[in-house]
């Protein structure tokens, strides 16, 4: 199975040699999973690999928050796009919370939410005026 | 030239975004260049509003990509800059040429 190792590989040297050394020693090691977000430590013998997440793994804490992804789906548009946007932001959760943590992406991930949310609104409400509208206009006529 | 298909100033800088982007550019990665070149956070939403603008004047076109585990197995949109996208480039460029003999290196008001 093919393995990604995509997170911060520290070597006790600073060539880069050393840290594609520990990346592929990282695959080596855990060949059952397909993407391993972590840091590796390479000490000059031996890898030592701290496992942020994998995703391919059942593991809630990997993906967004699913009651902010719920309202991300609804205030997104155009429709014909909406997957791939929800897609690509949870590219971004995955990166931003191997680099910097859970908290850290959940957070940045909730403001990516409102901020959709907040260009949402006007159209809801100015679509809820015209509707408003041509509801007084029927009953006017009625 | 066509007048009505002249590009606004963030429709050029995405279509600039997916020809420096080759063959990798899809909603992401060019949110993600756009914000390097301009030095400022844009949101996915302005981008793929953008795209779709822009797939409608024919100047880009797109397709379904691949579905990978940490994007939650939804599938990649990726762009292409089409013919009409690249004349479209080109126009507005030799607009700002024309019409930019009087700009000046700096921008607060120096005169040169």
């Amino acid at each position: 199975m093919t393995m990604i190792f995509a997170g911060r590989a520290r070597a006790n040297s600073e060539q880069n040699g050393e840290n594609e050394f520990a990346s592929s020693k990282a695959e080596d090691l855990f060949s059952e999973v397909n993407v391993v977000f972590g840091t590796a430590i390479f000490d000059g013998t031996s890898v030592l690999l701290v496992m942020d997440c994998a995703v391919d793994l059942v593991d809630p804490s990997c993906s967004p928050p699913q009651f902010a992804e719920m309202i991300l789906i609804l205030a997104l548009s155009p429709k014909k796009y909406r997957d791939s946007q929800v897609g690509d932001l949870a590219e971004d959760f995955v990166r931003y919370r191997a680099k910097y943590g859970r908290g850290f992406a959940r957070l940045w991930y909730w403001k990516e939410v409102l901020r959709e949310v907040s260009y949402a609104i006007p159209r809801s409400i100015r679509w809820g005026l015209i509707l408003a509208w041509v509801e007084e206009t029927i009953r006017w006529y009625m | 030239m066509g007048d009505n298909k002249l590009l606004g100033s963030f429709e050029e800088i995405v279509l600039l975004a997916i020809l420096h982007l080759s063959n990798d550019a899809y909603g992401a990665s060019i949110r993600n260049a756009v914000g390097e070149a301009t030095g400022r956070s844009v949101s996915i939403g302005a981008i793929y509003a953008t795209l779709d603008r822009l797939e409608r004047k024919r100047f880009v076109t797109s397709w379904q990509g691949e579905a990978t585990p940490e994007r939650g197995g939804r599938a990649k949109r990726y762009f292409r800059i089409e013919s009409e996208g690249r004349q479209a480039l080109y126009e507005i460029q030799e607009v700002k040429r024309r019409l930019g003999h009087g700009l000046v290196a700096d921008p607060v008001g120096g005169t040169a």
